[in-house]
């Protein structure tokens, strides 16, 4: 997800048009800003990832959503 | 949308005192066909970004199965490296359901500036590991571990859990044996832990859930084959026509754990101190982590992959083709512990529907075992049909 805007801890996070409230607590010892991409686990952001990352997931779970073979 | 769902549980009172359960998962269990057609590289960078929890596991099954595919043998530097980050990922995840999770049932208030440091110390030593390589692609090219960061930041972690969870040193709880010394422990000791232990003892609920499940054996290689060869399997695997449990509590021994068990069975307590136990156990044997069990080679150019996630064992398997990728499929422990005769359904049964606290028990078992995946519990007091 891509952070929004951030109020303290908790951050509002976007992805393919949904928005969430994330808390960022846990990931203190990164620098979080507006822009980046997080992952996170039942409302807590556990992970920061590179834009490139965030797309190659946001590929994936495109595809996931398709019907297989 | 990611690759974890969700899981439904009902609990439903029957007539001779105990619980209906069912158990609904939404967990997309075949999406990882989404790597199909797919490079092996393509999928070891990418598979680990699709798991919010446990992404160092599932990065380390993957690429044992890829390497057992293309009869690839990892160095014992790489493989020693992937489980020491696996073991840190472990003590992560124990180190969340107890200063958190526990500290929530207790109605404290949570242990977050703790945790939050944890998280930071883990990092640090991700990096102190492998700095800015990974040790998640085939035949990686690493750099050399600061050893000595590693060690400090080991001994930090281990000070953290001494003074939130223990109240003494993890060498003096490995010497608690005996029940009277456990029980004086939990009462002498001011930590999350501990009180979370005194509220299960207040409670008698220490043989909560308590049930006769059977542990997930060793895999046999040609019969693990054949059954991932069946389509429902992955989504509710059955061992020998069982359903298993892989756990915590199904993989740690302690001499503590066997008077536990001896006296309150795999209920509530057994499994919390199981959990605390392991916790310990990989915190002290960082450094030189035990090796991973592997299943052998069945067929070429096809592999399976193992690693021992916080919540149970992981398994791939992937079948490829010209460095292609033309089937890839993944056991997680959530399929196993909550299939719907698994162990969690096990433990529900036995709560008495006519309690105020039968949503509370509930909820301590279902955090007890696991599931790397949000749920919805839902008490149906009438019995009906869900």
């Amino acid at each position: 997800m891509q952070i929004k805007s951030i109020d303290r801890f908790i951050a509002t996070c976007e992805a393919k048009g949904f928005e969430r409230e994330v808390n960022l607590f846990m990931l203190q010892y990164e620098e979080l800003a507006v822009g980046d991409y997080i992952v996170s686990h039942l409302g807590q952001a556990t992970q920061k990832v590179s834009e490139d990352e965030a797309r190659v997931a946001w590929e994936l779970y495109d595809e996931m959503s398709q019907p297989h073979a | 949308m990611n690759l974890e769902g969700r899981i439904a549980i009902t609990l439903s009172p029957t007539e001779d005192n105990a619980h209906r359960v069912a158990i609904n998962s939404t967990r997309p269990v075949h999406a990882c066909q989404m790597f199909h057609g797919k490079s092996i590289d393509e999928t070891l960078k990418a598979l680990p970004l699709l798991f919010s929890i446990c992404g160092t596991a599932q990065a380390a099954a993957a690429v044992r199965a890829c390497e057992q595919a293309l009869d690839h043998s990892p160095s014992i530097k790489s493989e020693k490296i992937r489980q020491q980050l696996v073991a840190l990922e472990t003590i992560r995840e124990h180190l969340w359901r107890t200063l958190l999770g526990w500290g929530a049932s207790l109605g404290e208030p949570l242990s977050e500036q703790t945790m939050a440091r944890v998280m930071t110390l883990q990092q640090q030593m991700r990096k102190a590991l492998t700095g800015d390589t990974s040790p998640f692609q085939l035949q990686p090219q690493l750099s050399p571990s600061d050893s000595l960061m590693v060690s400090t930041l080991q001994q930090q972690l281990i000070e953290i859990v001494e003074h939130s969870l223990l109240g003494i040193s993890i060498a003096q709880w490995e010497s608690i044996t005996s029940l009277d010394a456990f029980w004086g422990w939990s009462k002498q000791q001011k930590t999350v832990a501990t009180r979370f232990i005194q509220q299960l003892e207040h409670a008698g609920w220490n043989h909560l859930g308590e049930c006769d499940s059977s542990l997930l054996p060793t895999l046999e290689t040609e019969l693990i084959h054949q059954q991932l060869d069946q389509a429902d399997f992955i989504a509710q695997p059955l061992w020998k026509a069982i359903p298993r449990e892989t756990t915590p509590f199904s993989r740690t021994q302690s001499p503590l754990l066997t008077t536990l068990y001896t006296h309150y069975g795999n209920g509530l307590l057994t499994r919390s101190v199981a959990r605390l136990t392991e916790l310990f156990q990989q915190l002290t044997q960082l450094l030189n982590p035990a090796s991973q069990s592997s299943i052998a080679t069945y067929q070429p150019s096809v592999g399976i992959g193992l690693s021992t996630a916080a919540r149970g064992q992981l398994l791939h398997r992937v079948a490829v083709e010209n460095s292609q990728i033309i089937r890839y499929q993944i056991l997680a422990p959530t399929e196993w512990n909550f299939h719907p005769q698994g162990v969690v359904t096990q433990a529900l049964q036995q709560l008495e529907p006519d309690t105020a606290t039968v949503k509370q028990q509930a909820s301590l078992i279902i955090h007890a075992i696991d599931p790397c995946v949000g749920y919805d519990l839902t008490l149906n007091p009438t019995g009906t049909e869900c």
